[in-house]
């Protein structure tokens, strides 16, 4: 890939590889470094995808690699593994008035286990299918439709959480 | 189907995209339909969603990310090479016999010594090595050595504080630390910055006043003020003159 391919991958990838990395690390340090370690990888073994429609899965895909290779390399930590989870549906959700800012939604998805977040987030932010999801998340099909349905109803329980908190708020005045 | 499992497929309901052609939820909208409960309910589950959405894609995206990534590209094409076999045997041969030397010479009284330090940079300086980060931004170079617990209090000359950064880059010296940061000089050629304590070198200079000096072609700046000793070097010895350090 010639130097001009390369910019137009950058100018087209830079912007949703950097929120996914800041989804999965949380810091913009982080997050930068990931972004910016996903294009010299490509930039060093890209010329090996054959297929050049799977590039963006390709850069999501090594992004995710190098986040949990980087994890690995700082803290060696027991690693759980659900296949199924059971999805606890939330009693009550947030009336469609309701409505919370951005910085509060990022903070409710920031509390998820990873587990959850990471393929609510390639769900969300770039309406990747369950098929595409798992193949960067390398992952089974059933496994990621369950984790985004339990992410989900993790949110909805901490927005639940979050309107109460509100209207406490309000009526305390 | 029971409204469990409906909930449990509407969680992941996503309208406007080819969700809605999968039979499953084609299956589980009709019973939504059906019920109002579950209505109301599927209502407030798109209203969240919409917003977890937003809240993803609204994610500020730093300004002059994308720059850096090119600069970063750009200087490592500059930096690397592609060696063939024979050759890469050749370097890991080398290296073996360079850490074999090493070894040695970790034992000797004076290994730690400034002009063998100052000429291991020069070395690192001239060969590829890789920037752990990338920004032009000083503020960001030095928070991110903090964070990583290596030399970031460091003081620069005037002529060197309006110059951009390149990136930085941690290194070990005799397993001590030494901050490296890359600056663009005003004629773009990449000037290095290495940073150590200076109580563990022996020989180092002693003053604020820098001691001009070329090792193996690269010109080479060094000076020291209370706590540490920095080594400036840069492929061409006559920017650092033309600096006026």
């Amino acid at each position: 890939m010639d130097t001009l391919d390369f910019e137009q991958l950058v100018a087209q990838y830079h912007e949703p590889l950097f929120r996914f990395a800041y989804s999965l690390a949380q810091t913009e340090v982080e997050a930068r470094e990931l972004t910016q370690q996903t294009f010299y990888l490509w930039a060093a073994k890209g010329h090996q995808l054959r297929d050049l429609s799977k590039v963006k899965t390709w850069l999501f895909t090594t992004l995710h690699r190098e986040y949990l290779g980087g994890k690995r390399r700082q803290v060696r930590f027991p690693h759980f593994e659900l296949e199924e989870v059971e999805v606890e549906l939330p009693v009550q959700a947030p009336p469609g008035s309701y409505r919370l800012d951005g910085v509060t939604v990022r903070e409710a998805l920031a509390q998820i286990d990873e587990l959850y977040r990471v393929p609510l987030a390639l769900f969300y932010l770039e309406d990747y299918s369950y098929n595409e999801i798992a193949e960067i998340l390398q992952v089974p099909l059933g496994t990621i439709k369950s984790r985004i349905s339990r992410g989900m109803a993790m949110l909805q329980e901490l927005f639940g959480a979050d309107r109460t908190t509100a209207a406490r708020k309000v009526a305390n005045g | 189907m029971d409204k469990p499992t409906a909930q449990e497929i509407l969680l992941r309901y996503r309208p406007g995209t080819s969700d809605a052609q999968d039979p499953e939820v084609q299956e589980a909208l009709t019973f939504a339909a059906g019920d109002p409960e579950l209505s109301q309910w599927l209502e407030r589950q798109l209203a969240t969603a919409s917003m977890v959405r937003g809240a993803l894609r609204s994610i500020p995206v730093p300004a002059g990310l994308q720059q850096s990534i090119l600069d970063g590209q750009r200087l490592q094409e500059r930096q690397s090479f592609k060696p063939r076999v024979w050759v890469r045997l050749a370097i890991a041969a080398s290296v073996l016999l360079l850490g074999t030397l090493l070894a040695l010479q970790f034992n000797r009284p004076n290994y730690s010594s400034f002009p063998d330090f100052r000429d291991r940079m020069v070395r690192t300086a001239r060969r590829s090595y890789r920037m752990d980060m990338l920004s032009a931004d000083m503020g960001q170079i030095r928070a991110y050595l903090a964070q990583k617990k290596a030399y970031e209090d460091f003081a620069l000359p005037h002529c060197l504080q309006q110059l951009p950064g390149v990136g930085c880059a941690i290194l070990r010296w005799h397993d001590r630390p030494v901050s490296l940061v890359c600056l663009d000089s005003p004629e773009h050629t990449t000037l290095y910055l290495f940073v150590t304590a200076r109580s563990h070198l022996s020989k180092e200079p002693g003053s604020t006043i820098p001691e001009i000096e070329n090792i193996s072609s690269y010109g080479t700046a060094s000076w020291s003020d209370d706590s540490k000793t920095y080594v400036l070097a840069s492929a061409d010895p006559g920017v650092l003159k033309r600096l006026r350090l």
